[in-house]
């Protein structure tokens, strides 16, 4: 129980996808416009990197490892991610019919997103059990979502702030809250050694 | 219009695509450089393949197949670069697999289907080689300022120390704001001011 507690602050806080590895910025950046629909996406990417990893480790495991095809992960581990991304953006718009965001938009989050096909590849290089990896992925989906409601706050700040100078407006100054929110979560990194050395 | 690309519709400072390697990973030239030569080869290879199948497969399975072409050449890179570049494919990481989904290829590859085959690789091209160059110039800054070496040799002998910020993510989202809030600076001062054209 202890190791999965572990495993599942470390992947919220310490190694967060987003802020920490750098996985995944350009939908946090683009698509984090209000909090409640930052929560959303994020879910959204959350269950999608859940399901992921549960349908690759056990492929990994049981089908690659075994007869040392570790070099075909990319080739199957990348369309694989990206049918389960499709059948959740399908299922999203079948459940929830007035969720409307545009064209497109939940398709290249959950389809061609690096933070869910990261942590599906992340999480079979680490020697974790099937409920290990499952649960670092829960994880990992709680860090995303809670960077994207952080910085849909920041943003929201940001955009109601006078005195930017023009060529920082937008964008680039997004950038710069967004390394702020990274050394934030960068400092996490000593309090969780200590609480679980 | 190899140049346009490069310069006026770069990629990741004026369309803001395919930001996580360019944050992540570009904290030296040399993993900049594999990464930059890696995309460029995924993406006309890609083109190519999608160019001459378009006839064969549907237009409701291009993306995919797209996908699984792309998947496909980011194997091949990986090999490579595990077999020649062992070091750099470490610090690399799973980087390197993630060219496959990045947004700048699977954005640019629909083109071949519709357009002729020349046009679709210089477009491929001209985007490879602005995303390239953004690598580049971040791996110099953040290397020289975070290392105090430059492709692995020694450039400084005594000076200011080394800002180890500067390896990490923040530092990567810093120097980019600082290069996109520079492009534009450059683009109202020098170009045509055409505001819609950059990031609104």
């Amino acid at each position: 129980m202890r190791d999965i507690i572990v495993i599942m602050v470390s992947m919220v806080l310490v190694n967060n996808l987003v802020l920490v590895q750098g996985l995944g910025i350009c939908p946090t950046i683009k698509l984090s416009v209000n909090a409640r629909r930052s929560a959303a996406l994020g879910s959204f990417v959350g269950i999608g990197m859940v399901a992921a990893t549960a349908v690759t480790w056990p492929i990994d495991k049981y089908l690659l490892k075994p007869f040392d095809l570790e070099y075909f992960r990319i080739l199957i581990f990348v369309p694989l991610v990206c049918l389960v991304g499709y059948l959740i953006v399908k299922l999203v718009y079948k459940l929830i019919p007035t969720f409307c965001l545009g064209a497109g938009c939940l398709n290249s989050l959950l389809m061609t997103n690096c933070a869910v096909v990261g942590i599906a590849l992340l999480s079979v290089q680490k020697d974790y059990t099937y409920f290990q990896a499952v649960m670092g992925a829960v994880g990992a989906g709680v860090g995303f979502a809670l960077v994207m409601v952080l910085f849909a706050g920041m943003r929201y700040r940001i955009d109601r702030t006078k005195g930017i100078p023009q060529v920082f407006q937008g964008i680039p100054v997004y950038l710069v809250a967004a390394a702020m929110l990274s050394v934030v979560l960068i400092g996490f990194s000593s309090v969780a050694v200590g609480i679980f050395a | 219009m190899v140049g346009k690309k490069i310069l006026q519709e770069n990629p990741v400072l004026v369309s803001i695509a395919g930001l996580c390697p360019a944050v992540a990973i570009t904290t030296t030239v040399a993993n900049s450089l594999v990464l930059g030569v890696g995309t460029i080869f995924v993406m006309l290879l890609t083109i190519l393949l999608s160019y001459l199948l378009r006839n064969i497969i549907a237009d409701q399975f291009a993306t995919g197949f797209h996908i699984i072409a792309a998947a496909g050449f980011t194997t091949v890179v990986q090999l490579v670069v595990d077999a020649y570049f062992p070091e750099v494919s470490a610090s690399l990481g799973i980087f390197i697999a993630l060219i496959a989904v990045n947004c700048i290829v699977i954005e640019n590859v629909g083109f071949a289907r519709k357009k002729i085959l020349s046009d679709a690789l210089k477009n491929g091209l001209g985007i490879g080689l602005g995303f390239m160059l953004v690598l580049l110039i971040m791996g110099a800054i953040r290397e020289i300022g975070g290392a105090g070496t430059f492709l692995g040799y020694k450039i400084l002998e005594s000076g200011p120390a080394p800002n180890s910020l500067l390896m990490l993510v923040p530092g990567g989202l810093l120097v980019l704001s600082a290069l996109c809030a520079f492009t534009r600076w450059f683009h109202l001062r020098f170009g045509k001011a055409r505001k819609g054209a950059l990031h609104s």
